[in-house]
C-alpha cells in the first residue's frame, strides 16, 4: 500500500502527537487552512461549471441530494438498534455520516491529480449539495425526543454554515469571474497541495489527541466508523455508475459517500440538538473515519474502481 | 446486558477480514482491511477487558465499604 505524499503529513501529525512532540500550530491557523481549502475547491468548481454546465448536471445534482438524504437513513437504525445509542445521538451521528468532509475530498482530488486520472471538474458543486440534506434528515430522525429546535437558527446553520457558504460562494464567484480567476489562481491553485499538507499535519495531531475518548465511548463506534464509510463508498460508486460518471468521478463519489463531516454538521447539530453528544460524533468521524479514509479507504476505492472499470 | 454491539463488532471484523483476503486472492491490495480488522479486534478485546476490570474493582470497593 503506497501512502500519498499529502497523507504522509497526516501520519507525521499523528506520530508527533503520539510521541508528545511539540508541534504548535498558531492559534487560528487550522481555521484559516479550512477556509483556504473551501475557497480553492469552490473556485476550481466554479471555473469548471462555467465551461461544462448543462441540463444533465441538474439531474445529477438531484440524485446527489437524494444520496445525501439516504445515507443517514442507513446509519441511524444501526446506531439506534445495534449500538444502543439514544435517538438523539444516533440521529446526530447519522447526519455526520450523510454529510461530507472537505479534507477527505481534497485528499481524493490530490490522489487523482497525482495519478493523472480525469474527473468531472464540477464536483465541488456536489460537495456543497451533499453538505445540506443529511443535516435536515438527521434533525427529522431526532424529532420529538430531546430536541429543542429553534427553526430560524437551525435553517441558518443548515444553509449558512461556513462550509456551505464558502463553497457555494466561491463556486459562484469562480463561475461568474471568467478570465479574472487567473488573478487568484497563483494563490488558490498552485499552493493547494502545500496548504493541504499543512492542514493534514494538524488533522493528524487533532485526531490522535482524541483517541482516548474511544475508551469512553466503546469499541462499537470504532467498528461503525470503519464499516459505514465502506458501505457509503459502495453506494457512491453505484450512484456514479448510474449517472454515467467517469472513473475519476466514480472515485470522487465513492469518497464523498465514505466521508463524514466534522466541521459543518457539528455546528448545525450543536444548534439544533443541544442534548446530542457532540464529542461522540466528532470522535467517530474525525478519529476513526477520517484516518481510515485517508490511509486505507481512498487508495482502496481508487484501486478497485480502476480495476473493475478497466 | 444486550450483546448486539459485540455481534456488530464481530460481524464487522469478519467482513473486513473476508473482503481483505478476497482482494489479496485477486491480487489486489487487501492488507489495509486486514490490518484494520486486527486493530478493531484488539480494541474490542482491550476495551472490554478494561471495562470488566473497572467493574470488578468497583464491586470489590463496594463490598469492602459495606463490610467495614
Amino acid at each position: 500500500m503506497q501512502v500519498d505524499v499529502v497523507a504522509a503529513f497526516f501520519l507525521l501529525g499523528a506520530l508527533a502527537q503520539l510521541l508528545k512532540a511539540p508541534i504548535k500550530m498558531p492559534a487560528g491557523l487550522y481555521q484559516s487552512l479550512t477556509i483556504f481549502l473551501l475557497v480553492a475547491i469552490g473556485l476550481k468548481g466554479g471555473i469548471a461549471l462555467a465551461q461544462f454546465g448543462s441540463v444533465e448536471l441538474l439531474w445529477q445534482s438531484l440524485f446527489v441530494i437524494g444520496f445525501g438524504a439516504l445515507l443517514p437513513l442507513f446509519a441511524f437504525p444501526i446506531l439506534l438498534k445495534l449500538g444502543g445509542f439514544s435517538r438523539v445521538d444516533s440521529a446526530s451521528i447519522a447526519a455526520h455520516y450523510g454529510s461530507v468532509s472537505i479534507a477527505t475530498f481534497a485528499v481524493a482530488l490530490a490522489i487523482l491529480e497525482a495519478k493523472n486520472i480525469s474527473y468531472e471538474p464540477y464536483f465541488p458543486l456536489f460537495v456543497a449539495l451533499l453538505e445540506i440534506p443529511a443535516i435536515a434528515v438527521g434533525l427529522w430522525l431526532a424529532q420529538g425526543k430531546g430536541s429543542s429546535m429553534n427553526l430560524k437558527k437551525v435553517l441558518h446553520e443548515i444553509f449558512l454554515n461556513q462550509g456551505v457558504l464558502l463553497l457555494t460562494g466561491s463556486l459562484l464567484i469562480g463561475w461568474w469571474a471568467g478570465a479574472q480567476n487567473e488573478k487568484l489562481m497563483p494563490f488558490f491553485g498552485n499552493l493547494f497541495y502545500g496548504i493541504l499538507a499543512l492542514f493534514l499535519l494538524e488533522m493528524g495531531r487533532v485526531a490522535t489527541s482524541r483517541i482516548n475518548l474511544l475508551r469512553e465511548y466503546g469499541s462499537f463506534i470504532a467498528s461503525f466508523g470503519v464499516i459505514m464509510p465502506l458501505f457509503g463508498a459502495l453506494l457512491g460508486a453505484l450512484l456514479a455508475s448510474l449517472l454515467g460518471l467517469s472513473v475519476g468521478g466514480t472515485i470522487l463519489m465513492a469518497t464523498l459517500g465514505a466521508s463524514a463531516s466534522y466541521i459543518a454538521v457539528p455546528a448545525a447539530m450543536a444548534a439544533a440538538l443541544p442534548s446530542a453528544n457532540q464529542s461522540l460524533s466528532i470522535t467517530s468521524s474525525l478519529t476513526v473515519t477520517f484516518p481510515f479514509n485517508v490511509l486505507v479507504g481512498i487508495p482502496l476505492y481508487s484501486t478497485l474502481i480502476i480495476e473493475f472499470t478497466a | 446486558m444486550s450483546n448486539k454491539p459485540l455481534y456488530f463488532e464481530l460481524a464487522s471484523i469478519a467482513l473486513l477480514l473476508a473482503v481483505g483476503v478476497f482482494l489479496l486472492l485477486l491480487g489486489l491490495p487487501g492488507w489495509g482491511l486486514i490490518s484494520i480488522a486486527g486493530l478493531l479486534s484488539i480494541l474490542s478485546f482491550v476495551l472490554r477487558k478494561l471495562g470488566q476490570s473497572s467493574a470488578t474493582a468497583a464491586l470489590l470497593k463496594g463490598k469492602s465499604s459495606n463490610a467495614s
